[in-house]
């Protein structure tokens, strides 16, 4: 049997908030880098990670790299870092 | 910018660090997302060309916004 679909159904407006920041510290922290596959992204992160542990006591950094930078970071990544992790930085690139 | 929206919306704080050729591209995201105006740390394109050194400046450069986004309480 044949379904119509209305194709000017409307756009749906999402709307998000960002986590709450009050009071957590980078102090004892775990922080997990995002590497989004461009070209030196990793080495730019790896540095933000080592100077994060250096100057503002995180205690670890977790590096990931999701696999095209054209996608959105995959549920099990989210899942895996949001565990994880107190804080992500996600990046770069050209 | 798509990827640290993601992370918020599980209650991870986020910096989401791009280039700055891509400032147009990520406030669209940011508004597709929606989460208009969400910020992020835009460090001088382009990263693919440097040395390791360099980009360890770049992180240097980069860092205090970075701290302040992780941090900071913003609204929104």
């Amino acid at each position: 049997m044949a379904v119509l679909v209305d194709p000017t159904g409307g756009v749906q407006e999402i709307r998000r908030r960002m986590a709450p920041r009050g009071g957590r510290s980078l102090r004892g922290a775990r922080v997990g880098l995002v590497d989004n596959g461009k070209r030196n992204a990793d080495v730019f992160l790896r540095a933000l990670g080592d100077l994060l542990r250096e100057r503002y006591g995180v205690r670890e950094v977790v590096l990931r790299r999701k696999p095209h930078f054209a996608v959105p970071v995959p549920p099990e990544l989210v899942e895996e870092l949001g565990t994880q992790c107190d804080f992500v930085i996600p990046g770069v690139g050209d | 910018m798509a990827d640290g929206i993601l992370f918020e919306e599980r209650g991870i704080p986020a910096a989401a660090v791009i280039t700055d050729a891509f400032r147009r591209t990520a406030d669209a995201m940011a508004r597709t997302q929606g989460l208009e105006g969400y910020p992020y740390v835009a460090i001088p394109h382009p990263i693919s060309s440097l040395s390791p050194e360099e980009l360890r400046v770049r992180a240097e450069q980069a860092l205090p916004e970075v701290v302040r986004l992780l941090q900071e309480e913003v609204a929104g």
